[in-house]
């Protein structure tokens, strides 16, 4: 691979990344604040109106941050990978229609979920976070269409053979995306337990009993994903058979990913061992929370990001797989403009630099409770 | 294929939400910067909460034009796909200074919501005067995007070749032969398949064309981009202001309290200024552009149907009075020098491996006189709408003057004024002056960006690119794409009635909620 593709492949990746670490904490924790809305409302247990709202700020502060990665994304894909994204607009469509449905109903229900919080009925404020919470799994549903197709190609083989109206409908029976999909929520949702619990363990918001609601969701969905993690393993060893010679550094591999596969491993062991020794130490929301509970959201998210970079980079030296080769990303790459790369990584590292603003101000927010944890009294 | 006729009205009502959105993004910075610099001045709270009340709708307006904003782009790309050669080449550095923009705003945003009263005012009104800039940056550098499509910068006499009756459009950046050759495969492709973009999903194609545009930054320096970014910038911000005062005259009208004349009062001034500068400057300037460099766009907002004077307004376009405002009749008859040449002819000096089958005999005369009367069956759409456009813009002045006189002591004026609106009362008088000028903003604008989109057809990219030409080949139900329409708009009216609560309702549950929790 050329070192001008490589670059281009990379700042995708960093783009990918960086928007799925923020989605997959938007997602968790949508899906356990509308759920403790829920039962806050149906079980008239208003401490867990407080949890809601205090784990929908973690919500509030990622979300839009997350959007704009995406919107990121499509600018490369279009800038850098124009053909590949033309593609994807005309066999992918529908998918991608779905998706955006999603966005459609996520974001003004998050906005709505928020500054509706005690001014509407509180049976139809818990509806608008079921609403928001479960149309927040529609988007990787359309989205996880691109990532599967790009690593088993059933669809836009058949396009690519000119069946292409064949192919609009294909895309949806691509055998590696079941799998794929399950695999990413279960993971979400994990991961927001695990924010929850580590939220709840900050100076200024322990709460024992959050923190063991946020910490069986994590630990509940991770079990899940002992089944579907080696399931998904197993269906690309027959489907993306080079992605998973890369990721277990098997004879013919092109990228030998296994030092990173241990390293997520031990990373969930300790994760585990970790849990099980807050879980004794909480006892059930009745106990104290050990600081050191706060490294298991952080865990949680490296291990997320260190399947995403296997699953996106794992494809190296190409782009799109097909068997045990492939399309790299020369194929894609924009032939019609000299792109100015010192400006894009001047650029790259100024929305990096956003990135960390951005998260030392969300982070000294929850901490100082500046987003306040009760709805404002002004009018 | 979806017919461009249903997609290129539901692509525009995207657009109209999306920017219903983007001018409370960009008006209310101003509001509460100026709410803000009145509570460090006076140090009294009602500035301070008036701020924390805009700043929620804010927050929430923002959101929803961040949605917005995705979907419509999303949109483009998916319902006209043709524009992601657009997005490769010359909108690919605005594009991705925007994405600064926009980042830079969402971080500024939440910077100032969770600080807002923990830091000083002076130090809020930096954060939100950065934020504002950042706003002002991403849709200046939007509208260097929809500029091109209005006037392809970059591309030189690319367009002229075409049709002889419009200008140069700035230096030759981009390879002739290789834009020729794509647009003669769109041509080709659309004739024997009736979409046209699927040809972008060709790296062979993308290959054979290959290097398109040798300066990425030339859309950047256009001239007509920066008139349309001063232009459009400065309505959505008064549209946004506007929207903030008919809310607080509103409030006085019902409830007579001082407080939200006070309120009005700490931003009137901008907005008076702001509507002053608009057709002054601004409005001049795009005037101008438009006359010099989409002359169809012109006559079709002149009525000009034949070429004609008038001296006033031959001096505001042309700075010459003595200017003929050129009519279709002119430009019809500049199609006559291109002679019998052939779109085969143009192929075989280009791109002479390109079969272009039953197009090749068609002549290059044929296209410019039929594009031409394309773009004049507009006329009576776009002439009235123009100059209910321009009524509304020196309505809105009325308004402000008058809204003015009436807050401030302005001698004459306000005694004249106060005598004008003597039997409406004040309350009444503020608020009717108020909705005035919302509604005349709003209509100005809409109007104007009506104009200025419509006008350029029937051309996506003007003078290079039909709608046709991008549209996706995907073959879905009309039905789909209506009731993706009206998710949008349900969406829209939903968000826009949450916007209302925020503004207006006092909390209901929230005692409650603090004795359950135990926080009280």
């Amino acid at each position: 691979m050329a070192s001008i593709e490589i670059l281009a492949f990379t700042i995708l990746g960093v783009a990918v990344i960086v928007h799925i670490i923020l989605v997959n904490i938007t997602l968790g924790t949508g899906w356990i604040s509308a759920m403790a809305r829920f039962l806050a409302w149906s079980q008239h247990k208003p401490d867990l109106e407080v949890m809601s709202r205090k784990v929908f700020k973690i919500l509030i502060i990622h979300e839009l941050f997350s959007g704009v990665w995406g919107t990121i994304i499509t600018v490369v894909l279009a800038g850098f990978f124009p053909t590949l994204m033309a593609t994807a607009t005309d066999i992918i469509f529908l998918p991608i229609l779905i998706a955006l449905s999603s966005i459609l109903i996520r974001i003004p229900t998050i906005a709505l979920f928020w500054y509706t919080w005690g001014k509407i009925r509180p049976g139809l404020h818990t509806l608008v976070g079921l609403v928001m919470a479960i149309s927040g799994f529609g988007v990787p549903f359309g989205f996880r269409y691109i990532f599967a197709e790009l690593n088993y190609p059933y669809a836009l083989a058949m396009a690519m053979q000119g069946m292409k109206d064949a192919a609009r409908l294909a895309v949806f029976f691509n055998p590696l995306y079941p799998w794929l999909l399950l695999h990413t929520v279960v993971g979400a949702l994990s991961i927001g337990g695990f924010i929850v619990a580590s939220f709840f363990t900050l100076k200024g918001n322990v709460n024992a009993k959050f923190a063991w609601i946020g910490l069986w969701h994590g630990v509940l969905f991770l079990a899940v994903q002992g089944v579907l993690g080696p399931s998904y393993l197993l269906n690309l060893s027959s489907r993306a058979p080079l992605l998973y010679s890369n990721i277990l550094g098997q004879s013919g591999s092109t990228f030998d990913l296994l030092p990173l596969f241990a390293l997520k491993l031990s990373l969930i062991a300790f994760l585990v061992f970790t849990s099980v020794k807050v879980w004794r130490k909480i006892k059930r929301g009745d106990g104290g929370v050990p600081r050191y509970a706060l490294v298991l959201g952080p865990v949680a998210i490296i291990v997320a990001m260190i399947g995403e970079f296997m699953n996106d980079a794992g494809k190296y030296p190409y782009m799109v797989l097909l068997g045990n080769s492939g399309l790299s990303p020369s194929t894609f790459m924009n032939a019609y403009v000299q792109i100015p790369w010192t400006t894009m990584f001047a650029v790259v590292g100024v929305l990096l630099t956003f990135v960390g603003i951005f998260m030392i101000t969300a982070y000294y927010a929850l901490n100082k409770r500046f987003l306040a944890d009760m709805p404002s009294q002004t009018p | 294929m979806v017919a461009t006729s249903l997609l290129l009205p539901i692509s525009a009502l995207g657009i109209f939400i999306h920017s219903f959105f983007l001018t409370i993004s960009l008006g209310f910075p101003w509001v509460i910067g100026a709410l803000l610099f009145q509570w460090w001045r006076t140090k009294d709270k009602e500035y301070y909460d008036a701020a924390r009340n805009a700043t929620a709708v804010l927050g929430l307006n923002f959101a929803l034009g961040a949605i917005t904003g995705t979907l419509v782009e999303f949109g483009l790309v998916q319902a006209w796909p043709g524009t992601i050669f657009v997005i490769a080449t010359f909108g690919l550095m605005p594009l991705t200074f925007e994405l600064v923009a926009f980042i830079g705003e969402i971080a500024l945003l939440v910077l100032f919501i969770v600080t807002l009263g923990k830091v000083r005012p002076l130090a809020s009104l930096g954060i939100m005067a950065f934020y504002g800039a950042m706003a002002i940056l991403s849709g200046a550098l939007i509208m260097t995007v929809n500029s091109w499509l209005n006037v392809p910068w970059g591309t030189g006499n690319l367009a002229s070749r075409l049709y002889p009756f419009l200008p140069q459009y700035g230096p030759s950046a981009a390879d002739p032969s290789a834009l020729v050759r794509l647009k003669l495969e769109l041509v080709k492709t659309l004739f024997a398949t009736g979409t046209a973009s699927q040809v972008l999903q060709s790296p062979d194609l993308a290959k054979a064309v290959g290097l398109t545009l040798n300066d990425p930054y030339v859309a950047l320096y256009s001239p007509y981009a920066f008139a349309s970014a001063l232009h459009a910038v400065n309505a959505g911000i008064i549209v946004g202001i506007s929207f903030a005062l008919v809310g607080y005259a509103y409030r006085f009208w019902r409830t007579g309290q001082v407080k939200y004349v006070k309120i009005v009062r700490a931003f009137l001034p901008i907005l008076l200024v702001l509507l002053i500068l608009q057709p002054t400057v601004f409005g001049d300037m795009m005037g101008k552009a438009v006359a010099f460099q989409q002359p169809t766009k012109f006559a079709l907002m002149e009525g000009a149907v034949n070429t004609t004077q008038n001296p006033l307004i031959d001096f505001l376009a042309y700075g010459n009075p003595q200017h003929a405002i050129i009519g279709f009749d002119s430009l019809r008859s500049q199609c006559g020098s291109l002679g019998p040449t052939t779109l085969g002819n143009l192929a075989a000096s280009t791109a002479p491996n390109i079969t272009l089958g039953s197009a090749s005999s068609v002549s290059l005369k044929s296209i410019c006189l039929s594009d031409l009367s394309k773009s004049e069956s507009r006329l009576p759409v776009i002439y009235p709408l123009y100059y209910a456009k321009i009524a509304f813009g020196i309505l809105d002045l009325i308004a402000i003057v008058g809204l003015v006189a009436l807050n401030f002591n302005l001698g004459l004026l306000s005694r004249l004024t106060r005598r004008i609106l003597n039997r409406f009362g004040q309350q009444k008088s503020v608020f009717l002056l108020s909705l005035l000028v919302v509604l005349a903003s709003i209509f100005a604008s809409g109007l104007g960006w009506f104009v200025r989109e419509d006008g350029r057809k029937p051309w996506t990219v003007y003078g290079l690119i039909y709608p046709e030409e991008v549209i996706t080949p995907v073959s879905l139900s009309p039905y789909v794409f209506v009731a993706f329409a009206v998710i949008f708009v349900a969406v829209a009216i939903v968000g826009i009635y949450g916007i209302y609560i925020v503004s207006t309702r006092r909390l209901k549950f929230v005692e409650l909620l603090k004795k359950g929790a135990g926080v009280d």
